[in-house]
């Protein structure tokens, strides 16, 4: 036993040795009968036992790895027979796999019957063979499945002998008397045919059919498709064609056929042979043609010299008893790229697994991927098919999801949270998210709009304000500034020192914006202490600095120190006390050194401007890190006219290249704003920030710019997709409060039954609606009661269920203890009791006193009455009436699922 | 990263994750997906002749509520009505013919049930109708299909309220055979409608495989302005991305391989309106063969933002584009689990590109960062 193992893994070996040198095609084929066993053959006949094995696991030889979840291992070898051309497994049942009969066609005509089995096996039929009269190839061998007993063969043509035979391999007849090649006899017994065909002729293929019992098809002599019926003997239908290779039979389709010529398949049907149903082109000539045993309509080609095999999707549809055209759907099956295909096989039941061989003998076990389809639905959820029958869905609670960072996810919640419906502050809405950028446009907003509300700030040449940016402040004319020499404060030197500064209006109001508007003394020191107050030291001694306050830098920077607990700022504020005008020091050549290294922008800025040499400024102007409003003052206030116009144009554009919101300290909200916001949204798809920004601040603009339109239709839009209806209400209310537009039209108008004369007018409570949508109530005192028509004086319709007129409260409210009656408040922003309380005091009347009524049978009465009396029925409550009133309006299915759970 | 273009290498951080599997119930392959306009209904399509509509419980979980026999063959696609219509489907399939359903709802007297009645037959095509798709909602209830013949139909309901009748509007003879269509879904009036339709024709040297059609409200004709000439290969879907304020159009092409063209509409002054249609500037925004085979399908987010394309390797692909509008691969899905791919470091020369693009399953690392969702969602590495 110990021996017999060691000679099994020495020839295992040897076979990979010979699969991988060798450059005879290997041909596969999977076990008809054992699920998980194929057999190779090139020049021996190898079967194998297939492993299922973890992805991680490493497969050594003498196993070979067959994909990512399965390997191969040798069960045995079979190289008793030589010269093979074809092999066919018996289809026929056998309790034991390895009992399982193996038909091989050699080189030289013999056919030899075959197993894998050690031992004989009971029915003697291993090592039958058919021996022809003539030496000559046998092209293609098929077993019956109806009658598994049944074997043909077609072999290569010879002048005095037939092409086409069948054996049934149960019988047996004397040895023949002639023995035309010695080598060829051997210890089995030989067949006899059953039946033989096509005299002088070639046979390239051959197949049972699957249609009629007894018939076989064989492609001949490179022109005909000819049918043989075996019981009477005879030929019995003819086709000419040149696909006369390969011929297989459709196991889901009984009537089908396919052959293959050079580059074409042809499809054929038995009912109606004269000429293919369907033709499939192929670039290169096909070798190998297969039918798909566990899926309907599915052929797989194999080409010469092909990386890939390809599948015909044939779908075939009867209607109206009228054959239509098959459609067909064209798939590259690549196993592994690396090779060229030699041989496929299908596995006989697990649906579209496949098993292919290459000329290097690598072999692939591969699962054909189904199509996949695929969808992404309003909410973020992307659901796909994965194989015939299965959906995946991930959905924006899927932790996946957060690694995709997508704007549409950030749109919902910054939505949710309220974002841009605070109308008060602005600056509030920035607070909603955690983006700087974002939060620093709507404090600017938040401070423009002020400057265009209070009317105070006024452009040069006293125009009013109206959301402009420093450039385009700057280039409404041409400057003419003044040098100003500005002392330092707090420098205690020999002589004053002074820096030269530029001063006009323009550059006055462009400081302002900046929030830089330091008229005096102490509107710089709010400005300072304010950034202490956030934290922001290092900013708030630059700035000190940049204004020529020096102690008050030093002051500011150890206060940071202390507060922060950040020593380094005290030495910061050692070496800021060096600050010297020698344009030669020890001190300015150190800290022109060293300030590269320091980590915070504002204090490279600052160590950058106090040992500029030449008024360039460059490395101040140049520190992106710092906020974009300090470096546009600096540049307002150091820069002369042309540098200054030349950088801020320089910035401008480049910011509004990059889409960078902080642009719009620059353009403003006129049209060049519109441009940077059109590259924000371009560029990151935040429809929704410049939708807000146009409903706040650019309504003026939205019937002159197109664009502006776009943004707020597409948000409202998306708000409406996301069933944020409250949220776009609101925004609709900013709107309209904001274009002071006329009252909206009364949606509904309600008309007395008896005189037809409109009975709304009178029943709107004074003032505006604070709802489209009309609401009938008396549940509050300050309404006038009004139980009858006031024009005839005929009684308004009763509540369907308390029987009381329209008009009278429903007795509800009372009921109801105030702390339990948060469920019907429809403005359900209230979290807090207090709030909640106070939105009730606000209405006029509670929700459950409204008149309600079904659209079809014209019922109604109080909306809570009505509610109660559904949450039961489904049928109008009005006596006689069996309109189904909860069940016709199906928008209902959106708003609240409980339709589809009833539906269930 | 664009070929040709520099890239800057990403070191790529791999995670894995599960996504949450719902048996269809159909018998044969599913050819389509449709999400209602809110994303809590869903229908699916199959070859097996019939439709089953969806709807998300309580619980969000996606419950059948209908299947019906819908065609005499495979049903390509399914697509949803804009609900202010009414909840209205329409289908099309091999049959050749496409339909539309709308939903009713009675009671049996067990429960509230929901029937989908046929309203309307479109039955003028001579080949298998390959696609069905509704016009934006701002278009009013019309319906374009495109047939294996290669001709566009788009159809109207005159009356919204009568869904029995529809009317052929116009039909474009595209003269190779169509596999899909998709209407631009900008809201605006600032754009004039566009469809853009592909042709799944086998043949590359039959020329382009995309043709933008525009409707120009002068002179009621939809014309073709557009012919992408650099898609050749046979087109199996394409979809236009949800426009969100941008200023041009984002369309999603799956063909041998995954492309994303802009398409710009060229400003004209308003002054010289004279019914002429206006032009589009075409450029292409990405192309990815990271499927390294056919594309079957590609699909949009609600932001356009994200485009998931799927292939014939079995997996489905996300793609975005950073902020230099460089588009990329951030994830992929393969059967159950979900491979997302996120940058990490951002250093490195170009000519390591290679090497990290070919990390594949062998040296990828794989993490399992978050629980999964069900106990019996294994991820297997």
């Amino acid at each position: 036993r110990r021996s017999s193992n060691l000679g099994y893994n020495a020839h295992t070996i040897y076979h990979h040795w010979r699969l991988n040198m060798s450059s005879v095609r290997v041909d596969v084929q999977w076990s008809p009968v054992a699920a998980d066993q194929f057999l190779t053959w090139g020049s021996d006949l190898q079967l194998y036992q297939v492993q299922d094995i973890v992805p991680s696991e490493t497969v050594q030889l003498p196993r070979l790895q067959l994909g990512p979840k399965t390997a191969a291992s040798l069960l045995s070898t079979n190289n008793d027979l030589q010269y093979i051309k074809c092999v066919a497994w018996c289809p026929g049942l056998e309790t034991d796999p390895s009992n399982q009969l193996l038909a091989v066609g050699q080189a030289n005509g013999k056919v030899a019957l075959t197993t894998f089995s050690k031992i004989p096996d009971p029915h003697g039929i291993k090592g039958r063979e058919f021996i022809p009269k003539h030496s000559r190839p046998v092209n293609s061998l098929a077993w019956s499945t109806q009658e598994p007993q049944l074997l043909s063969a077609g072999l290569d043509k010879i002048r005095t002998d037939h092409s086409v035979i069948v054996c049934d391999v149960t019988r047996t007849s004397q040895p023949p008397s002639y023995a035309f090649d010695q080598r060829n006899s051997s210890a089995g017994d030989v067949m006899k045919p059953l039946n033989e065909f096509g005299l002088a002729e070639t046979a390239h293929s051959v197949a049972f059919s699957l249609h009629a019992s007894r018939t076989l098809i064989a492609g001949m002599n490179n022109k005909h498709i000819k049918l043989f019926d075996l019981r009477e003997g005879k030929l019995c239908a003819t086709a000419n064609t040149k696909a006369v290779y390969g011929i297989c039979a459709d196991v889901h389709n009984e009537h089908r056929l396919a052959s293959f010529s050079e580059n074409q398949v042809s499809i054929w049907d038995l009912r109606s042979i004269e000429r293919p149903v369907l033709y499939l082109d192929a670039t290169k000539p096909i070798t190998k043609l297969s039918w798909c045993p566990s899926r309907v309509g599915l052929l797989a080609s194999l080409s010469r010299d092909s990386a890939a095999v390809r599948i015909y999707d044939i779908l075939h549809y009867t209607h109206g008893g009228e054959d239509q055209e098959p459609a067909v759907i064209t798939r590259s099956i690549n196993t592994d790229s690396s090779t060229y295909i030699s041989a496929f096989s299908w596995h006989p039941t697990h649906e579209n697994r496949i098993i292919t061989a290459s000329y290097t003998g690598k072999l692939v076990d591969y699962n054909v991927h189904e199509r996949i389809t695929l969808n992404w639905s309003a909410t973020s959820a992307l659901m796909w098919t994965n194989g015939k029958k299965m959906l995946q869905q991930i959905d924006c609670q899927h932790p996946v999801y957060s690694h995709f960072d997508d704007i549409s996810i950030a749109i919902m919640t910054r939505a949710q949270k309220k974002y841009g419906l605070h109308v008060e502050n602005l600056a509030t809405n920035g607070e909603v998210t955690d983006d700087v950028s974002l939060r620093n446009l709507w404090t600017w907003l938040d401070a423009a709009r002020s400057l265009v509300l209070t009317g105070n700030f006024k452009l040069p040449g006293g125009m009013p304000y109206r959301y402009q940016g420093v450039w385009s402040l700057m280039s409404l004319s041409t400057l003419s500034s003044d040098v100003v020499s500005r002392p330092w404060i707090g420098l205690e030197a020999q002589k004053p020192h002074f820096a030269k500064v530029f001063r006009c209006e323009e550059r006055s109001r462009a400081l302002e914006l900046c929030s830089w508007g330091f008229e005096n003394e102490t509107v710089l020191n709010s400005f300072l202490s304010q950034l202490e107050a956030t934290g922001n030291h290092t900013r708030a001694a630059a700035v000190a600095v940049f204004n020529q306050r020096l102690k008050q830098a030093i002051l500011i920077l150890q206060r940071g120190a202390s507060s922060k607990k950040l020593p380094a700022l005290n030495s910061t504020a050692m070496a800021l006390s060096g600050f010297t005008e020698e344009r030669k020091g020890l001190w300015r050549e150190t800290c022109v050194n060293l300030r590269t290294q320091l980590t915070d922008p504002y204090l490279r800025a600052m160590f950058a401007f106090l040992t500029d040499d030449a008024d360039s400024y460059d490395p101040v102007l140049g520190e992106t890190e710092m906020a974009i409003e300090d470096r546009v003052a600096f540049a307002c206030t150091y820069l002369s006219d042309v540098r200054l116009m030349e950088y801020l144009e320089k910035l401008n554009t480049q910011l509004t290249e990059e889409g960078n919101l902080d642009g719009i300290l620059l353009s403003g909200l006129c049209s060049e704003g519109i441009d940077l916001l059109q590259r924000y949204v371009d560029l990151t798809g935040d429809v929704q920030t410049v939708a807000l920004v146009t409903i706040h601040t650019l309504q003026h603009a939205m019937t002159k710019d197109s664009r502006l339109s776009h943004w707020v239709q597409s948000y409202r839009n998306l708000l409406d997709s996301l069933r944020l209806w409250n949220e776009r209400a609101q925004l609709d209310v900013i709107m309209n409060d904001n274009k002071h537009a006329e009252r909206p039209p009364q949606h509904i108008y309600i008309t007395c039954n008896f005189c037809k004369k409109g009975i709304s007018a009178y029943i709107q409570a004074p003032g505006r609606p604070r709802n489209p949508y009309a609401r009938f109530g008396t549940g509050s005192a300050n309404k006038s009661k009004m139980q009858a028509c006031p024009n005839c004086r005929k009684p308004l319709p009763r509540c369907s269920l308390c029987l009381v007129h329209m008009g009278t409260p429903s007795g509800w409210g009372s009921s109801i203890p105030k702390s339990s009656g948060g469920e019907d408040n429809a403005e359900g922003d209230s979290s807090t009791p207090t709030s909640d309380t106070a939105v009730r005091r606000r209405k006029l009347s509670n929700f459950t006193s409204w008149f309600t009524w079904c659209q079809t049978c014209r019922h109604g009465g109080h909306a809570h009455h009505l509610m109660e009396w559904f949450k039961e029925h489904t049928e109008c409550p009005v006596t006689s009436c069996n309109c189904k009133c909860m069940s016709l309006d199906t928008v209902n299915k959106v708003a609240s699922s409980s339709v589809s759970v009833m539906a269930k | 990263c664009l070929p040709g273009s520099s890239c800057v290498l990403k070191e790529t951080l791999r995670v894995m994750f599960v996504a949450k599997s719902l048996p269809a119930e159909h018998k044969d392959l599913i050819h389509d997906v449709a999400f209602d306009f809110y994303g809590r209904r869903m229908a699916t399509c199959s070859s097996d002749q019939s439709v089953k509509i969806w709807d998300l419980n309580e619980d969000g979980e996606w419950v059948c509520t209908a299947s019906w026999k819908t065609h005499c063959g495979s049903v390509w696609k399914v697509t949803w009505a804009h609900p202010e219509f009414g909840q209205i489907i329409a289908t099309c399939s091999f049959d050749r013919t496409a339909a539309i359903w709308e939903e009713s709802v009675s009671d049996s007297g067990h429960g509230v049930h929901s029937t989908w009645i046929k309203r309307a037959g479109l039955v003028d095509s001579r080949t298998s109708v390959m696609d069905v798709k509704f016009a934006p909602k701002i278009q009013g209830l019309q319906l374009a299909t495109c047939s294996a013949g290669g001709v566009v139909r788009i159809y109207e309901a005159p009356d919204v309220m009568n869904l029995n009748q529809w009317s052929p509007q116009y039909e474009m003879n595209c003269k190779l055979q169509c596999s899909c269509i998709s209407w631009n879904p900008s809201p605006s009036r600032l754009h004039s409608p566009l469809i853009a339709v592909g042709s799944d024709d086998p043949n590359p040297s039959s020329g382009g495989k995309v043709f933008i059609y525009e409707f120009s409200a002068n002179t009621h004709k939809w014309t073709k302005v557009e012919t992408l000439v650099t898609v050749t290969e046979p087109v199996h879907d394409l979809a236009f991305a949800p426009n969100l304020g941008r200023s041009y159009h984002l369309l999603g092409i799956a063909t041998k391989d995954v492309r994303i063209i802009a398409l710009k509409p060229v400003r004209q002054d308003p002054t010289q309106n004279n019914g002429s249609t206006s032009s589009l500037e075409v450029r292409q925004a990405g192309q990815f063969d990271d499927h390294g085979s056919t594309v079957w399908r590609v699909c949009w987010n609600m932001t356009g933002t994200i485009l998931a394309s799927s292939g014939d390797d079995g997996c489905v692909r996300l793609w975005k584009a950073n902020y230099l509008d460089i588009w990329k691969c951030i994830s992929t899905l393969r059967g159950e689990t979900v491979e997302n791919v996120s940058e990490v470091g951002t250093t490195g020369g170009p000519s390591q590109q290679s090497g990290t693009m070919a990390i594949g399953q062998h040296t990828a690392r794989y993490f399992k960062l978050a629980p999964t969702a069900h106990p019996a969602h294994v991820p297997w590495h």
